[in-house]
């Protein structure tokens, strides 16, 4: 799973050292509409809607937080 | 309301007397009433007559998109200094060419930072403002100016155009006026309010004797959500952005608040099709306001797109303070139509006084206070102002002036098309052609042949591309403007 969030991460944006960074959007290296098609880019690559109280900073923050949330999503799903 | 309405400071000191108790600025630190702010505005001069600024003084201020912005604005205002903003997170090399263009007497960060006059960081200014507000009760000359607003240029150097207290207060009153704005009203800004659109939005609830409340950004969308639930919100002020951020992750929600906004204002640049049905269908009962303006000329036009549609190009009719003129290509006023195109010109008392120490370049936009803009269109029997295109984008075909946009509608209204922009080409004959450049939609049949059919269904002969060229997005600028010179340099023969 991780590594799939990774390559969707990477894919999306490079040149960001997504296995440390932890501030992903709250640091403003993800800015909102960047945020906005990361979001569409992750649903479309798990196949899941992620609801609308998931949409927190902190679900996006890192790849181990984007991780735990696919994995909470895909395991409902 | 107070009788002195010269600036937006003597309107909020007005407020102060009249309904002291009313919302006034709402941010992340919670809400002050016009009391408040009033009493906050005197100790923000206090502090900056201790910085040594005074009357003509400039000041620099970084945004912070919270009251202690606002209450910088107006304590410049009160002392009769001239209110520079500078956007969030402004590079050291921006800031230095604002300062010492202007000179300031003090520079106001977010962060520290170095600079050549005397500076201070927002924070440690508030940490220190004395205890008691200043007490004269003067209030600026409304012909003075109030604030120099910094853009970019063409050349891409900053420019700073001059607006007044009087020219602030005719741009409030055209939002006033344009909104039909509720003296209750309260107003969610999410803009930047270092940016005209967003400053003016904040001016027009203050005039007003209403409320703004000042966001970040409409994400995280839960924040977003969580002010409307705190808030008696009943208007918003959204870039095309901040929309289509709402229409991808409010998941619906957004429509449970319908019955709450009076209205929504939109600007910064213009708003796409899909965004505007967004509105429209989401907020059925709601306002919906597109505005026109520059910030030399700003909110000049007004159109609610929720109950007015006028076809391609309108921008609806004048606000309260705004005359508008076509022109020939001379300056001269002219009688317009669809068929009779000229440029847009516009007088009233928003008008900047013009570029802050560039009078040539002011004499070329500015003359007799009417603001030239480079925008062809025309106005029709029912005073609704139409704009078809830029001066410079204009393709002459014979004598036939056409402008991009005159194809560019009809064909996004086509179902293969996912995108597209015309441009000028040579042409032997007739001098110059339109061409068009196409991105077709995903998974339509790619088939310039039938587009250029059911084009011709839509078109008359002058105005059909005498070239179609598919390409796989359109270039835009930041502010959703089509880039149409990188287009040109695609043509055959360009590169």
């Amino acid at each position: 799973m991780k590594e799939r969030v990774l390559q969707v991460l990477r894919d999306y944006k490079s040149a960001v050292d997504y296995e440390k960074e932890t501030a992903l959007i709250s640091g403003g290296i993800i800015d909102s509409m960047e945020w906005v098609e990361l979001i569409e880019k992750l649903e479309k690559a798990f196949q899941v809607t992620i609801p609308l109280e998931q949409l927190t900073a902190e679900n996006f923050n890192s790849a181990d937080a984007i991780v735990a949330l696919m994995e909470e999503l895909t395991k409902n799903a | 309301m107070h009788r002195n309405r010269e600036s937006v400071v003597a309107c909020v000191a007005g407020w102060s007397e009249s309904r002291p108790d009313a919302a006034c600025i709402v941010d992340r630190n919670g809400m002050i009433t016009y009391g408040e702010a009033w009493r906050e505005v005197c100790r923000y001069a206090a502090g900056l007559r201790e910085y040594g600024v005074f009357d003509g003084d400039y000041v620099l201020t970084e945004c912070t998109q919270d009251r202690r912005f606002l209450l910088l604005d107006l304590a410049c205002e009160l002392l009769g200094a001239v209110f520079v903003p500078l956007e969030r997170g402004c590079s050291k090399e921006r800031r230095d060419t604002v300062l010492s263009e202007t000179e300031a007497k003090l520079l106001l960060t977010e962060q520290d930072a170095e600079a050549a006059c005397r500076h201070e960081t927002v924070a440690s200014f508030v940490d220190r403002l004395p205890r008691q507000g200043i007490r004269e009760r003067t209030f600026p000359v409304g012909d003075t100016v109030a604030e120099i607003l910094y853009t970019t240029g063409t050349t891409g150097l900053p420019k700073g155009i001059e607006i007044t207290h009087l020219a602030n207060v005719a741009l409030a009153e055209n939002i006033i006026y344009g909104v039909e704005m509720r003296q209750d009203n309260m107003e969610l800004i999410p803009l930047p309010v270092s940016h005209s659109h967003g400053l003016r939005c904040s001016y027009a609830n203050l005039v007003n004797g209403s409320a703004v409340v000042l966001m970040e950004g409409v994400t995280p969308i839960l924040d977003f959500f969580s002010v409307l639930d705190r808030y008696p919100v009943t208007a918003m002020d959204l870039s095309p952005s901040a929309v289509l951020i709402l229409m991808k992750l409010s998941r619906g929600k957004l429509s449970e608040y319908r019955d709450r906004f009076d209205y929504v204002q939109v600007g910064t640049a213009k708003l796409g099709t899909r965004e505007k049905d967004y509105l429209r269908e989401t907020l059925t009962d709601a306002r919906l306001y597109d505005f026109y303006g520059s910030t030399e000329s700003g909110r000049t036009c007004v159109i609610d797109f929720n109950r007015i549609r006028k076809g391609e190009g309108c921008i609806g009719t004048a606000t309260k303070h705004a005359h508008i003129l076509v022109t020939d290509e001379k300056g001269e006023e002219m009688v317009s139509s669809r068929d009779r195109m000229g440029l847009l010109a516009f007088s009233g008392e928003m008008n900047m006084r013009g570029y802050f120490k560039h009078p040539e370049l002011t004499a070329t936009v500015l003359r007799n206070g009417i603001v030239y803009s480079g925008d062809l269109g025309y106005i029709d029997e029912d005073g609704a102002v139409f704009i078809m295109g830029r001066q410079g984008d204009i393709i002459n075909r014979g004598g036939i002036k056409i402008a991009p946009e005159e194809v560019e509608g009809p064909a996004r209204g086509l179902e293969m098309i996912d995108d597209c922009a015309c441009v000028a080409m040579e042409d032997d004959i007739s001098g110059q052609a339109p061409a068009l450049f196409v991105v077709w939609k995903k998974g339509a049949e790619a088939d310039p042949v039938k587009l250029r059919t059911l084009l011709g269904e839509k078109l008359d002969k002058y105005r059909m591309p005498k070239e179609i060229y598919e390409i796989d997005h359109i270039p835009h600028s930041e502010n959703g403007k089509i880039l149409r010179r990188e287009l040109r340099k695609l043509l055959p023969g360009k590169e």
